[in-house]
């Protein structure tokens, strides 16, 4: 079926990541635009009718567009029917290999030398033959060639880095947000790989500063047009100066490009020597902790003056400073600094140790005499030879002095008088019981022998 | 000449051990710190009365805290040595997560407090606050320590932390000292 050829071509375009399985294989293989017929009726069936032309109406028309009868119809495919392959033509694989950024070849350091060099051996060969020989006339037909060759080469080029850099700028932000699947490291080797072999080289071709060994492009075409005009040729020096003009005002637009990748670079070179810093900082710390674990060390605990801290200085004195004044008295401090520092810590003044000056409760009076009443009693009885019961004959001769007698008498009485009686006590086997008229006492009986 | 409502502030900003930054930020972005700009207005009686208590002013041209008087050795502190050790924990996890410092250091992005979270369940985390001392977990460790004292300052409407110039200063301070075995 007869398409628009440009209906077809676009859709080509939007589906340039299905069309790169070609580009990658014909790369591979290297058979300059050849595929097997296979290849394109499964990439037919399942990546364009099944993937699109069944979930997308608007892109019904695949069908007719990508039927192999089709392509071949409107001049995108060939047929090597002998060989069971299919060719894409020229116009196909030109758009492909320029739209897919990913795999197109921008230009490397050596392609621009080689551009140099051809430049300087026409240049050589202009200046060598005699003006209007036939000789320079096929050198300067053949210059003409090379710079129509180099400006499509570094337009291509250019177009191909700033759309590159764009796509760099998005997964450097894809990054920044933590989807990214490339670490900062890569990232840092893909722009300065891009920077380096691609960037710079073209730079150095398209500048007018002559920082080239054996004369740069710009050097080079100078020397022709200073050639034709010093033999009165305004035609032919005006012409390549517009040439050369053409292709080095690409410089302006590959320095644009280029400080977009050296922010990045810049950035990117920050983030790297940070991870490789925290790296190797950390993992000193975790060594500095290894012996804390195992007990190699006669501490368990990081200290702030471990060799890992003393090295930094940032931070250095940082705490807060409460109550920090009485860490710092002298050691041989007095009574009063104590009470200072005691004062600092409990936030209230030190509470003065009152002496007891008031009189004694009048409750306590009573019973104070009582006991010493009791005590003289004690020390008037006459202590006979023997005594067979003490603590009866105690009890009935406190029960004859006191008025109101209690056993609580009886007890201060037997505490003072027992001291008196000293050695010569001797218990018995009998119990013996004394009471008053609340409480009563059992005792065993303690008999008194003295001295004779 | 030297405003005494700001000063009484000041005062409560450096002796509780924290630092005041040139900016802080409120509504997600950055402005300039009135405290900073009294204590850089009136720098040298600032720098008396400090003094004179046995203080002496850290200060650059971005943040200000106090420190002892005293020789550099004798600065080191269990604060700082907390500091140091949570930062580096955050720059670990930044590290194992494929992101770059500078999500901590720009305002635009900032840490999460549940990365925070992510942080405290590394397995070293867990150590080094042990070992350091530091008895609490590693949010309590990176509110107490790190957002009080304003080493990192919160963005409140969206939640996430962004790292003060002292903290910068660290990861600058350890760049000479350990970039050394790059490849």
């Amino acid at each position: 079926m007869k398409l628009q050829r440009g209906k077809i071509l676009k859709a080509i375009i939007d589906e340039k990541d299905k069309f790169a399985y070609f580009v990658d294989y014909i790369n591979e293989h290297g058979t300059g635009g050849e595929i097997l017929k296979i290849h394109y009726l499964w990439f037919y069936e399942h990546l364009i009718m099944r993937d699109i032309v069944a979930i997308d109406k608007e892109k019904a028309f695949y069908k007719y567009a990508f039927d192999s009868d089709s392509m071949i119809e409107n001049g995108f495919l060939y047929n090597i029917s002998d060989e069971g392959k299919f060719a894409f033509s020229k116009i196909v694989m030109d758009v492909l290999k320029f739209i897919d950024t990913s795999r197109s070849k921008q230009l490397f350091s050596d392609e621009f030398e080689n551009m140099r060099q051809s430049t300087r051996m026409y240049r050589d060969n202009i200046l060598k033959f005699e003006i209007g020989s036939e000789e320079q006339l096929e050198f300067i037909a053949g210059l003409r060639n090379l710079l129509n060759e180099i400006l499509s080469k570094v337009s291509e080029n250019a177009l191909i880095l700033r759309i590159k850099v764009e796509a760099f700028s998005k997964e450097y932000i894809r990054h920044e947000e933590n989807i990214s699947n490339l670490s900062s490291t890569d990232l840092y080797n893909q722009v300065n790989d891009l920077y380096y072999r691609n960037v710079k080289p073209f730079m150095d071709f398209t500048t007018t500063e002559n920082i080239v060994a054996g004369g740069g492009f710009y050097a080079a075409m100078q020397n022709v047009i200073d050639y034709f005009d010093d033999n009165s040729d305004l035609e032919k020096s005006s012409s390549f100066a517009l040439r050369r003009d053409a292709i080095t005002s690409y410089y302006k637009d590959i320095t644009e490009t280029a400080e977009i990748l050296q922010h990045y670079l810049d950035q990117l070179g920050k983030d790297h020597s940070f991870y490789l810093v925290i790296e190797n900082a950390f993992s000193e710390l975790m060594e500095r902790v290894e012996p804390l674990r195992t007990g190699g060390s006669k501490y368990i605990l990081l200290s702030p003056n471990d060799p890992f801290f003393k090295k930094l200085s940032v931070f250095d004195g940082l705490k807060a400073f409460h109550y920090e004044q009485k860490l710092s008295l002298d050691d041989s401090g007095n009574y009063d600094r104590f009470v200072w520092h005691l004062e600092r810590v409990q936030d209230r003044p030190p509470q003065k140790r009152v002496k007891l000056q008031a009189a004694i409760p009048l409750k306590n009076q009573v019973w104070k005499k009582r006991q010493k009443l009791i005590s003289e009693l004690v020390y008037e009885i006459n202590i006979s030879e023997r005594i067979d019961d003490i603590t009866l004959n105690l009890h009935k001769y406190l029960n004859n002095q006191l008025l109101d007698y209690t056993l609580l008498d009886f007890l201060v009485g037997l505490e003072a008088f027992l001291p008196r009686l000293r050695k010569g006590i001797t218990c018995t086997d009998h119990h013996g019981r004394i009471e008053d008229d609340i409480y009563y006492f059992e005792y065993i009986v303690k008999t008194y022998e003295g001295k004779k | 000449m030297v405003n005494l409502d700001l000063a009484s502030k000041i005062y409560n900003q450096l002796m509780n051990g924290r630092i005041i930054n040139r900016e802080f930020i409120d509504n997600d972005n950055f402005h300039l710190n009135p405290l900073f700009s009294e204590v850089m207005d009136n720098l040298a009686e600032y720098e008396k009365q400090y003094e004179m208590c046995g203080f002496k002013m850290v200060k650059t041209g971005e943040y200000i805290y106090l420190c002892e008087n005293k020789a550099t050795e004798d600065l080191k502190t269990d604060v700082g040595m907390h500091v140091q050790i949570l930062l580096l924990l955050i720059g670990k996890y930044l590290n194992r997560k494929n992101l770059s410092l500078s999500k901590i250091t720009t305002l635009s992005a900032g840490i999460s407090l549940s990365e925070v979270e992510e942080v405290g369940k590394m397995e070293e985390a867990v150590e080094l606050l042990e070992k350091a001392r530091m008895t609490m977990n590693f949010e309590d460790a990176f509110q107490k320590i790190l957002v009080r004292r304003n080493i990192f300052l919160v963005k409140t409407t969206s939640k996430r932390y962004v790292l003060s110039s002292i903290g910068v200063n660290f990861f600058e301070e350890l760049t000479p000292l350990y970039s050394k075995d790059e490849e």
